[in-house]
């Protein structure tokens, strides 16, 4: 009797200690995220707000004036990458994809996103 | 008749042998039970101030992309940026985004009102807010806030193209 009193004790504790560590990765994992979102969208008005870089295509690295691939921000290393691409039919209009990628508890991760600009704005 | 008392007796014996290591064994598991769920009670206040150091610098951001984006002009002040807009109700006029009380750590105050600094859980500093002109329409910027009550920072950078200034 005791034991299995015990044993639903452990058990509870056991699963309350784990969601409370459960959420805290999420929290880890929310706050890269954020971080990486905010780096894309730095990345997306540096290609868009330069005129040099827009009238062409390819693979851009990470444009701010330090020139780093590589950056560390609130703990995490993030790589900034951006690639241009000519929209079909649509001369005037550029497509830009800008990734970001950290790796987080030896994962792998990335977020992506796509704007669809006018060049000659 | 004597054997059975003998085996009452022993029973007992093993009751209370049991009671003598098992009072013990879960007054002191309850202890350590009682202590763990106090410092995950603990720590999960932490997080919730770790999550509000958070909230408050992407709001700040947040507001700063959205304005700054659709503004007609935007130049960088003392502690801030000046936002130039168009109402229909008013016409053109301005507005700044600046840090209050930068040295010890402040607030972001928009248009005189405060935007961040509303917190149930942490003490929250912001301690940088950085602006950076790359070009006419592209603007800098950088958040960094700190979580007095957990020495935890946080900092956001980003940028923001302005979309309503058209190139000369």
């Amino acid at each position: 009797m005791e034991t299995v009193f015990l044993g639903f004790v452990l058990l509870a504790a056991s699963a309350f200690l784990g969601v409370c560590h459960m959420g805290s990765q999420l929290q880890e994992s929310s706050t890269m995220r954020l971080t990486a979102v905010f780096l894309a969208q730095k990345q997306l008005a540096c290609i868009q707000g330069d005129k040099a870089i827009m009238g062409k295509a390819g693979k851009i690295s990470w444009l701010d004036s330090d020139g780093e691939s590589k950056l560390n921000k609130n703990g995490t290393f993030f790589l900034v990458t951006a690639q241009l691409r000519d929209v079909e039919d649509e001369p005037l209009l550029k497509q830009i994809e800008v990734t970001v990628q950290w790796q987080e508890r030896n994962k792998e991760n990335e977020v992506s996103l796509i704007r669809v600009v006018r060049c000659d704005d | 008749m004597t054997d059975r008392l003998h085996q009452i007796r022993e029973e007992k014996g093993m009751m209370l042998l049991e009671l003598l290591f098992m009072v013990p064994l879960i007054s002191m598991l309850l202890i350590g039970i009682a202590a763990a769920f106090f410092l995950v009670l603990r720590l999960y206040f932490q997080d919730l101030s770790n999550m509000e150091l958070e909230e408050q610098v992407r709001l700040g951001a947040a507001n700063l992309v959205t304005d700054i984006r659709y503004a007609d002009k935007a130049e960088i002040i003392q502690n801030g940026i000046r936002i130039w807009t168009r109402r229909r109700s008013i016409g053109q006029r301005w507005f700044d985004y600046q840090l209050k009380n930068p040295i010890y750590g402040g607030k972001i105050m928009k248009d005189g009102q405060p935007l961040t600094g509303d917190c149930m859980y942490g003490d929250i500093r912001i301690t940088k807010f950085y602006f950076e002109k790359r070009n006419d329409r592209t603007v800098f910027f950088e958040i960094q806030a700190i979580n007095k009550t957990t020495g935890k920072v946080f900092s956001l950078e980003t940028g923001v193209f302005l979309q309503n200034q058209k190139n000369d």
